[in-house]
């Protein structure tokens, strides 16, 4: 992905009408735009299409892009709203979560090399577990975890409250927990 | 000191490991293509493109430069004399000692210069 400096040159000359620094913006998004659109809708057609209108959209948005927020937050904003669009009840169900549990996650702990080591069956066990979680949670996992965003630029992306967007990680992890705890237990 | 057992621990930290590897998928080989194609179709943006609210600071600039005009028209030196000797009146009631009759006027047309400014600067700006 593009640097910060890199990127706000390559924003303003897009935002002159370059197309090519565009296609430079699209390079270094792609990834995480079509892998968010695809969290959330679960078909892969429908996410590249989704990712499509939403890089089309940044496009033709782009004058009005003033840089007050990062751009992939602006643009991440664009995708959510478009997923909103596309499935009402997402943004029904995420708004629902209230700030019953807002407790803050820890941040990403560091790596201990024995649990990499032995952990790699229940990881993609747990994987897929993550893939099974209601569309909502995946969206917040994908913002926090994957793209290492803190929970006020997910609370922006998302429109919405700052304590929704703890209490969605905390239920996501707490339901992932919930589900490995059933595992072990069968197992016994 | 963490006071959870081991078992507890070793499943959060489980948990946490799957949070942070989850896997990205790489995106479509055709998606930035289909994307530029569907930029190349669009027809061309306008070169100057201004946000509403340029519009509205625009139209409010050009009402008040017509009513100061307008107004100027209409002014007589006397009249022009008791609009300073009002303001005068004004400050000092407010406690802002004038040193010069001409100094509330020159600090009007400073304040409306720096207000056009910034205007033409946002405007500028905006469409660069």
């Amino acid at each position: 992905m593009a640097s910060g400096d890199d990127e706000a040159g390559l924003v303003r000359r897009a935002k002159a009408g370059e197309a090519e620094a565009f296609g430079a913006l699209v390079l270094a998004h792609q990834q995480f735009v079509y892998n968010l659109a695809w969290r959330a809708v679960g078909n892969e057609q429908e996410a590249e299409d989704l990712a499509q209108e939403a890089f089309v959209r940044a496009w033709q948005a782009l004058p009005n892009f003033r840089g007050q927020s990062q751009f992939r937050t602006w643009l991440y904003r664009i995708v959510t709203n478009l997923c909103y669009n596309r499935l009402p009840r997402l943004r029904r169900d995420l708004a629902a979560l209230g700030v019953a549990e807002a407790a803050d996650l820890p941040d990403a702990p560091e790596t201990n090399p024995a649990v990499e080591a032995e952990a790699s069956e229940l990881r993609a066990w747990l994987h897929r577990a993550i893939d099974e979680l209601p569309e909502g949670y995946r969206m917040l996992v994908m913002l926090r975890f994957q793209q290492g965003l803190p929970y006020e630029e997910i609370a922006g992306i998302l429109s919405l409250p700052l304590g929704t967007v703890k209490t969605g990680l905390f239920r996501a992890r707490a339901r992932l927990r919930q589900a490995l705890s059933a595992l072990e237990e069968t197992a016994a | 000191m963490s006071t959870l057992p081991h078992r507890e621990r070793a499943m959060d930290a489980a948990v946490d490991d799957a949070l942070r590897t989850y896997p990205l998928r790489p995106a479509p080989a055709s998606l930035a293509p289909r994307v530029m194609a569907r930029l190349r179709a669009l027809p061309a943006p306008p070169r100057f493109r201004l946000a509403w609210i340029d519009y509205a600071l625009c139209l409010l600039a050009t009402l008040m430069a017509a009513v100061a005009l307008t107004f100027w028209r209409f002014v007589t030196p006397e009249a022009l004399q008791r609009a300073q000797e009002r303001l005068i009146v004004f400050l000092q009631h407010a406690g802002l000692a004038t040193p010069r009759p001409e100094f509330p006027l020159a600090l009007a047309a400073i304040g409306l210069a720096a207000a056009l400014l910034l205007l033409g600067v946002g405007v500028w700006r905006n469409s660069s």
